[in-house]
């Protein structure tokens, strides 16, 4: 059987893409705002749908992070107007 | 030299590709002639788009609103047009019985036209006229029929 001989460089490209496509894959798409309806359920949520729950997580998230906010997902101010 | 010049440009330009923004439309941008058709803005009006949905809370704060500036302000200049964007055409519908719209409303199931507007925050409110868009809101605004005046008065818009 005959073997195909690449150039190093064409090698080089050709394995630059393929490493390129495959890393590609582990990119992050970010969520586009229209499409944060599954994001938007309250399951989603810090706690769930049990608003106790709710309290108690977004509680211990505040102390341990020191910041607070950021469990919705409409509103917001993106400062743009 | 022709190998080598492939060879140095091949990685920086699937890089640089592979990280390009997309970008929403811009006030000057013309709409696309499809999604214009969609719309269905007469020529000479200036077009109110409302991109709303369901699950977005500040949208369903400016309907009422919205509703009170078709209601009482918008003149055979002005056509106001609802865009609501859930995937579930039985949701949107719910919504917007729950909310009592007034506005013609355009169901965008398959998300194209917002993809077409791909604006940076929910609700987006664009003002297009003759397919072009002429200025735009992003985000929760306090009083949107108040600042629909302003800006219509701004774009020139005689109201009543």
């Amino acid at each position: 059987m005959k073997s195909i001989k690449l150039k190093k460089h064409t090698r080089c490209c050709c394995l630059s893409i393929l490493a390129i496509s495959i890393l590609s894959g582990c990119t992050i798409v970010p969520v586009k705002p229209w499409e944060k309806a599954t994001l938007a359920q309250d399951i989603v949520k810090f706690g769930g749908p049990n608003p106790m729950m709710k309290k108690f997580e977004e509680h211990i998230f505040t102390s341990k992070e020191g910041s607070k906010g950021g469990g919705g997902v409409s509103g917001g101010g993106c400062g743009c107007n | 030299m022709l190998n080598a010049f492939i060879k140095n440009i091949t990685l920086p330009l699937v890089l640089l590709l592979s990280s390009l923004p997309t970008f929403s439309l811009e006030v000057g941008d013309t709409i696309d002639p499809e999604i214009a058709k969609q719309l269905n803005i007469p020529a000479g009006k200036v077009g109110i788009i409302d991109f709303f949905a369901s699950w977005c809370l500040s949208c369903a704060k400016e309907i009422p609103e919205l509703n009170d500036f078709d209601a009482n302000e918008s003149t055979n200049q002005t056509k106001v047009l609802g865009i609501d964007v859930d995937e579930e055409l039985e949701e949107g519908l719910v919504f917007q019985r729950k909310f009592n719209v007034k506005f013609a409303v355009h169901n965008d199931t398959t998300q194209k036209i917002i993809q077409h507007f791909d604006p940076i925050g929910m609700p987006a409110l664009f003002y297009i006229k003759d397919n072009k868009v002429i200025g735009k809101r992003i985000g929760a605004v306090d009083n949107i029929d108040e600042k629909i005046k302003l800006d219509l008065a701004k774009l020139g818009v005689n109201l009543l």
